[in-house]
């Protein structure tokens, strides 16, 4: 998520290596031993890795559960004395970074074949990275604040910027959220930069409120705070199942998507047992264990219907040039800052 | 500790080492001590500083950063945001608390008790209450949103409303102190002088609660310009300092400028704090020794006004804290409004559920207990046993600094200190201790000038008599200061469990998946927009102070008429 810039601060964040205590407490390296950082959901993780331990029941699992950026930053700071062998859950744009700095090992699962292209990393012979899910960019309406206000639901991107949706929108703050970001490059891939940007100074008129999390406009869309919130599907869904007057609208321009994916870290103590790991992340099985927490998952064919999702969403996915991403990031965040940032008081 | 020394025979060398050998355990508490604010205060501090003046290669750079942050009027706008609408929060505080101190000092309207009650109920609730019962209130979907006459409750306008709510209790009880320290016979004497009911109010009244005003205003504004809680909920796209640095630590991980960001919250903060302290030295006591209480006489006009006014202030203050509880009961506002207990579910909205309430009664407990043991036998240390005096100045010092100190400060300079790979003490980062830690050092001050004052009513001759009577110093503590000052004690006890369970900053930045607390577990479901779950939770931690402060209420009755007694005329 927050990357790049972790990378520029990270002797303030060492944070991590002291923590560290708790996993060097058994010294690393048994034959069986797998020292596994996730950034996956608390209960993605307890699933997959129970399935994992019934096959392979002789491997015991050490485990780091983290959000993205602190995991990221844990694995920084450990550059020079890995101790994780393999990393689960983590954004593509920060596996770029850690594969630019010599950080990954490359490894081709088995069953590579099976993973949609999007989701595998293609720089080199052997993927450095290998994706697991996906979510994407996507609208969250308020059917009867709508109603009441007389305007329609938007279909496109470029609906938002009508007059009539003045004050209505919601959108997460890209320099705290990876949902505002991804929005935003999304909008520069579908329209172009100088395109999207000026977009956006047209959407800047009609927001209410930029947000500090990612999931926040679509809530704050279900209790009618906003009308429109700009996020991702998960939090939409849920509203409605709760019984919120919400729909989810996947933009007619497309939707721009992030991938969470595995990769084993160069100087993994336990490269074997961490192929392993590799291996079931990938297969048909984990697959499914990954498709009850994303409606998007890297292996071809496993699509299970999740109540409410909004329908349309894989075809409507733009190709994310995730070395584009990671390489411009800081500066796209700087210029949003610079021309929004300083919004002093909601429209 | 001090008692296998009595077992001694009394011979007279071994008197001497006996005394000496105390002396020496005392000198080494005290030191300790001065160890815990270095480890727990300053050396983070210093660390958050130091991080303040190098760039981002940790290269010393001068005031640069700072230059850089006010040249950028993209980036600096956020300090001034932070200063105005501290400053109109403060003035507009201080005259509702101003008005109100009157009405319940200088008026005979009925139902004093209630209103002072009702007033400081805010102590007990986390500042991020008020914001949420806001958003029910005058939020876009809120019951009363037109009497905001269009304009939107997402920034300046719900930080005000929210900041004064949260400061009023503080602001009044400062104010109200002032006035209740007039002496009556200055009254009397403009009367006698021939002045008429404005002229006392301006030559007597006014000028008495000078100090308490100014006391008043910078405590009010410390307390609102490093308040997290309503900005947070209700700031919008508004930000001030504290989201500011919120969002730039948590969300994008920008410690450099997150220094930056700190010491600019600390500055105006500490500023205040010495302005105060200077107020406080140039004041003359009007209260002396043969002064006789003010009793107000009586004015129907005064009175029903007095009544009105503060009919009005206390019905706002309870709506707020009905509307959060309503708010924790709905079943999904704002289109369902049937009454369920759903919000209550935390697991279904936050993966630490209920977990954060335990965290937090845990952590509230510990503070209470440790903060109560360390506040005060350090206030004993320091007003009582032998030690260096620079050693003993500066403690003294620094148990002054956390008044200045905003948490959120205190919790980012420990982030530097016990985050840092070389931080031998790095192991308790991410654990309840460095919680508890925390919260004991940012609310230090207050207990320990309470223990302080007990503790310099009793006479010193007392360890003076003891030692006559070869009472080591510790037993002279525990038999008899101690138990004199048990009522003290308790109240510093209440005083720390409250402010642990309410508060919010530093916490925010030091939890992590196991400790998460209640109070961070609110941030975290606005974060979300889950609004009920965050009235809920808000609801329960209100629930607990207050069950805290009854308790304490109680058991000093019993207290003080098993202990006190002495302090009773005899007949």
């Amino acid at each position: 998520m927050t990357l790049l810039r972790v990378r520029k601060h990270i002797q303030a964040v060492c944070a991590a290596l002291t923590l560290a205590g708790a996993l060097a407490s058994g010294p690393a390296a048994q034959a069986e031993d797998l020292t596994v950082y996730s950034a996956l959901a608390k209960e993605h993780f307890a699933e997959l890795i129970a399935a994992f331990q019934k096959k392979e029941p002789d491997i015991k699992i050490n485990q780091l559960i983290d959000s993205n950026g602190p995991v990221m930053a844990r694995l920084l700071a450990e550059k020079d004395n890995p101790r994780a062998d393999i990393i689960l859950g983590a954004s593509v744009p920060g596996l770029v970074m850690l594969q630019e700095k010599d950080m990954l090992m490359p490894y081709a699962p088995a069953g590579l074949d099976q993973i949609k292209d999007r989701f595998y990393d293609r720089k080199g012979d052997k993927p450095s990275w290998v994706g697991t899910d996906a979510w994407a960019s996507a609208l969250c309406f308020n059917k009867a604040e709508g109603a009441g206000k007389g305007v329609d639901e938007p279909k496109s991107w470029k609906d938002l910027i009508k007059p009539e949706y003045k004050g209505m929108i919601v959108m997460p703050n890209p320099n705290s959220s990876a949902t505002g970001l991804l929005a935003i490059v999304g909008w520069m891939k579908i329209f172009g930069e100088d395109e999207a940007w000026k977009y956006m100074d047209a959407l800047h008129e009609n927001v209410a409120q930029y947000v500090h999390s990612g999931s926040k406009p679509c809530r704050m869309a279900a209790t009618g705070e906003a009308v429109i919130g700009i996020a991702y599907p998960a939090p939409g869904v849920k509203a409605i199942n709760d019984g919120a007057p919400l729909s989810i609208v996947i933009p007619s321009e497309g939707v721009g998507s992030e991938v969470e994916g595995v990769a084993i870290l160069a100087g993994a103590h336990n490269a074997d047992a961490a192929r392993k790991l590799a291996d079931f992340a990938a297969s048909q099985e984990g697959n499914e264990i990954h498709n009850k927490y994303y409606a998007l998952v890297a292996r071809k064919g496993v699509a299970t219907d999740v109540p409410n999702y909004p329908k349309g969403e894989e075809a409507a996915l733009v190709d994310m040039d995730f070395y584009w991403v990671a390489a411009n990031r800081d500066r796209i965040l700087a210029e949003w800052q610079k021309r929004y940032g300083a919004k002093d008081a909601p429209k | 500790m001090a008692t296998p020394a009595t077992d001694l025979p009394a011979s007279k060398p071994s008197v001497r080492v006996r005394q000496s050998g105390e002396e020496i355990v005392l000198r080494l508490c005290l030191a300790a001590l001065g160890l815990f604010f270095a480890v727990g205060l300053l050396l983070p501090v210093y660390m958050l500083l130091s991080k303040g003046v190098q760039d981002a290669d940790g290269q010393f750079v001068g005031l640069a950063n700072f230059y850089a942050y006010f040249a950028e009027p993209g980036v600096s706008v956020v300090f001034w945001n932070s200063m105005r609408i501290s400053t109109i929060s403060t003035l507009l505080t201080l005259l509702l608390a101003g008005i109100y101190a009157f009405a319940l000092t200088h008026s005979r309207m009925p139902g004093q008790g209630l209103f002072r009650a009702v007033a400081l109920v805010p102590l007990l609730t986390p500042s991020l209450l008020p914001g949420i019962a806001l958003i029910y209130l005058f939020g876009n979907q809120g019951f009363f949103r037109g009497a905001l006459f269009g304009h939107s409750l997402y920034g300046p306008v719900g930080i005000v409303i929210g900041e004064v709510f949260f400061a009023f209790p503080a602001a009044l009880m400062i104010v109200m102190t002032s006035l209740l320290t007039i002496d009556r016979r200055l009254y009397e004497a403009a009367k006698a002088l021939g002045a008429g009911r404005l002229r006392s109010f301006l030559t007597v009244t006014l000028p008495a609660m000078r100090f308490g005003l100014g006391a008043a205003f910078f405590a009010t504004f410390t307390k609102i310009f490093t308040d997290f809680g309503v900005p947070v909920v209700v700031g919008g796209s508004y930000s001030v300092l504290a989201t500011d640095l919120y969002q730039k630590v948590i969300g994008g991980f920008d410690f450099q400028t997150g220094a930056v960001v700190g010491i600019l919250l600390f500055v105006p903060a500490a500023i205040a704090f010495l302005a105060s302290q200077v107020l406080q030295r140039s004041k003359v006591d009007g209260f002396g020794g043969r002064a006789i209480a003010y009793v107000p006489d009586r004015n129907r006009g005064r009175d029903l006004a007095c009544f009105i006014f503060c009919g009005v202030v206390a019905a706002a203050i309870a709506s707020v804290l009905i509307m959060a509880f309503l708010g924790s009961l709905f079943k999904l506002w704002p289109y369902n409004l049937s009454l369920s207990l759903v919000s209550y579910n935390f697991s279904e909205y936050e993966p630490s559920g209920w977990g954060a309430y335990r965290n937090s009664l845990e952590l509230s407990c510990a503070v209470a207990v440790l903060g109560t043991a360390i506040v005060f036998f350090g206030a004993y240390l320091l007003d009582r046993a032998p030690g260096v005096g620079w050693l003993r100045s500066a403690i003294n010092f620094c148990c002054m600094i956390p008044l200045a100190m905003p948490g959120m400060v205190l919790g980012l300079s420990y982030i530097f200190f016990f985050n840092s790979p070389s931080n031998p003490l790095g192991a308790i980062y991410g654990t309840m201790s460095i919680l508890v830690l925390s919260t004991v050092i940012h609310l230090y001050t207050v207990p320990h000038l309470t223990a302080l004052t007990a503790l310099r009513q009793i006479d010193t001759d007392l360890e003076a008599v003891g030692t006559s009577l070869k009472v080591p110093r510790l037993t002279t503590l525990r038999k008899v200061i101690v138990p004199v000052c048990l009522p003290t004690i308790l109240r510093i006890a209440s005083y720390l469990f409250m402010n642990a369970m309410t508060t919010i900053s530093a916490l925010v930045f030091l939890y992590s998946a196991d400790t998460k607390v209640a109070t961070v577990s609110i941030v975290l479901l606005n974060d979300n927009a889950m609004l009920g779950p965050a009235a809920a939770m808000s609801v329960l931690i209100v629930a607990t102070s207050s069950v805290v402060v009854g308790l304490q209420w109680l058991l000093m009755r019993g207290l003080l008429r098993k202990t006190q007694d002495w302090r009773r005329p005899t007949a």
